[in-house]
């Protein structure tokens, strides 16, 4: 909201100057992105499953890069429609406007989201993968053996 | 030797094929596809028009008319500001001073921790590695 009251030219009439007004704005859009990138992470985070967590983790990375480049395809496509110009920014209060009504649309799509918070949240075990026995074993063997190399290197001591 | 670089092939085949199948068996799964769905929605919603807001501000005769470096300048200061942070967390960096230096003694450090965590640090690999990306981009900074 504080793009439109710079585009309206709102905050000359309060008396505060232009160099002071993007600079915090600037500092508010900044701090306001990175406390909604910290939730998202956190969740994608936790959607990675055992064993493919690197793979996963990129590929809802690239998700959200894909939307990163929608937004701008989108915005352009916008500005193109309302024909605001290199020159001509007749409209661009409302693009600006358009864009603030835009950014709360995603409060209408929060059912997507699992419930719960994030330490309670857990994929269903068929995806996590539990071990199988054999594998547990085989884990087994190795811890013993990780403990017999710490032995042996006491003893030479 | 062609014998085994089409064994090695058929292994990264069959592995790539493996995760490839893995990765399609978990977004099948309602509570992986529909939270990334959403996080794609509301990244696609939030439209992005820096582009004219920039060329208002240094090109429209209603706006504030500044030179076209400036909004620039005001947006990288702001994008510095992780790394400044960075080095504020670590109170060491004045006293060292040589940044390239102080890089590699964390990458040992990081290493050493490595060895050290008993449990399997599976999640903390992540943060890890972007804390090295980010580290090594205040290195390039401050060079």
């Amino acid at each position: 909201m504080l793009d439109l009251i710079l585009v309206l030219r709102l905050n000359l009439k309060f008396g505060l100057p232009d160099y002071l007004f993007i600079v915090v704005d600037e500092i508010v859009s900044q701090m306001i992105g990175r406390l909604k990138w910290m939730p998202l992470l956190v969740l994608t985070s936790k959607l990675c499953p055992h064993g493919i967590e690197g793979t996963f983790f990129a590929l809802l990375m690239s998700i959200d890069n894909a939307g990163l480049m929608t937004s701008s395809w989108l915005g352009g496509i916008m500005l193109h429609v309302l024909k605001v110009t290199r020159t001509e920014f007749g409209n661009l209060w409302l693009a600006v406007l358009v864009r603030n009504v835009m950014r709360l649309l995603p409060l209408c799509f929060l059912f997507l989201v699992p419930k719960g918070d994030q330490n309670t949240f857990k994929l269903p075990d068929e995806i996590m993968g539990e071990d199988s026995d054999e594998e547990k074993d085989e884990k087994e063997g190795t811890r013993n053996l990780e403990l017999a190399s710490l032995v042996h290197s006491v003893d030479r001591r | 030797m062609r014998v085994l670089t089409l064994v090695v092939s058929f292994q990264v085949n069959q592995k790539f094929t493996d995760a490839g199948k893995a990765m399609w068996r978990t977004m099948k799964c309602s509570d992986v596809w529909r939270p990334s769905l959403y996080m794609y929605i509301s990244l696609t919603l939030g439209l992005n028009i820096h582009e004219g807001l920039f060329y208002w501000f240094t090109d429209s005769k209603d706006g504030p008319l500044f030179a076209q470096v400036l909004p620039k300048q005001i947006v990288s200061i702001f994008k510095l500001h992780p790394k400044i942070s960075n080095m504020l967390r670590e109170p060491t960096w004045s006293v060292l001073g040589n940044s390239w230096f102080h890089s590699l003694h964390w990458f040992n450090r990081i290493d050493s921790s490595s060895n050290v965590i008993p449990t399997s640090p599976k999640g903390s690999s992540v943060p890890r590695t972007l804390f090295v990306d980010s580290t090594s981009l205040c290195s390039i900074g401050n060079a």
